[in-house]
């Protein structure tokens, strides 16, 4: 595995990838344990509660406009910020590391996001629960 | 922010002979985490009951998800570790090569070279 073409300066892959040592099998699942919660996340929003709370809080009569109008915003979001700061965690030398960092700080503003979205049908009046739901829907398309 | 940079780390810490047990794993636990988020939520949330109690599934599911996260974010942490990039081979940020990243052409090469140091085949 050499590296043989170099163009322009881009180099992507962490200093130690010559020596990358095999894994073991716990050190893989160590690796993608990650997108079980991931993915816990994202169906339980996308099947479950985000259709469920726009039918029950909404109009019962829009509830199909405004499952959509809730979800694309952060679909269009989350088109444009994550291959942004995909891309952005290449470039990063902080101490955790170049993926790490994200996790923690993405998951911090996340959980602050699910806890206002968990009360935000009582914090919120209702003339203003579609905007909300939008919002905070867009902002854990950020996060997560 | 927390998933995209993710996706990075087989590359990052894999080495070729294992990348698709790696990647075995990834699709598994994805699948896991469907089913179960889908359960779970078809379990704690239903739209039937009345709105005081649905107010309060509502919460239960977001405060469960949160602390699914929580515990599987502070497992990775602490049991993944990450060398820092060192600084003589990091990478002078210029948005101009940055930009133009997302706008490469696939025709002349089956992957922009950008994107693929390895040179494998």
């Amino acid at each position: 595995m050499e590296i043989t073409d170099r163009p322009e300066g881009i180099d992507t892959e962490p200093s130690a990838t010559r020596t990358l040592r095999p894994l073991s099998t716990v050190g893989l699942i160590n690796l993608n344990l990650f997108w079980f919660a991931n993915q816990f996340h994202w169906q339980a929003l996308l099947a479950v509660v985000i259709p469920s709370m726009v039918a029950k809080f909404l109009d019962p009569a829009n509830k199909s406009i405004n499952l959509a109008l809730v979800v694309i915003w952060g679909t269009l979001v989350a088109f444009i910020v994550n291959p942004l700061i995909g891309s952005a965690s290449d470039y990063v030398t902080f101490r955790l590391g170049r993926r790490r960092p994200f996790m923690l700080i993405g998951t911090i503003l996340n959980l602050i996001v699910l806890v206002v979205f968990a009360f935000s049908p009582s914090w919120f009046p209702t003339t203003l629960l579609l905007p909300a739901f939008t919002v905070l829907f867009s902002l854990t398309s950020i996060q997560q | 922010m927390a998933n995209s940079p993710w996706s990075a780390i087989i590359a990052d810490k894999v080495p070729l002979h294992q990348r698709g047990l790696a990647s075995g794993f990834n699709g598994l636990f994805s699948l896991l985490g469907t089913a179960f988020g889908s359960i779970v939520a078809g379990i704690i949330v239903n739209k039937n009951d009345a709105l005081p109690l649905y107010r309060n599934e509502i919460v239960q599911i977001f405060l469960l998800i949160a602390l699914v996260q929580s515990l599987f974010v502070a497992y990775t942490l602490l049991t993944v570790k990450e060398e820092p990039l060192a600084l003589e081979r990091a990478i002078p940020f210029r948005l101009k090569t940055f930009m133009r990243a997302f706008f490469f052409k696939p025709a002349p090469t089956p992957i922009s070279p950008g994107y693929c140091s390895d040179a494998f085949w």
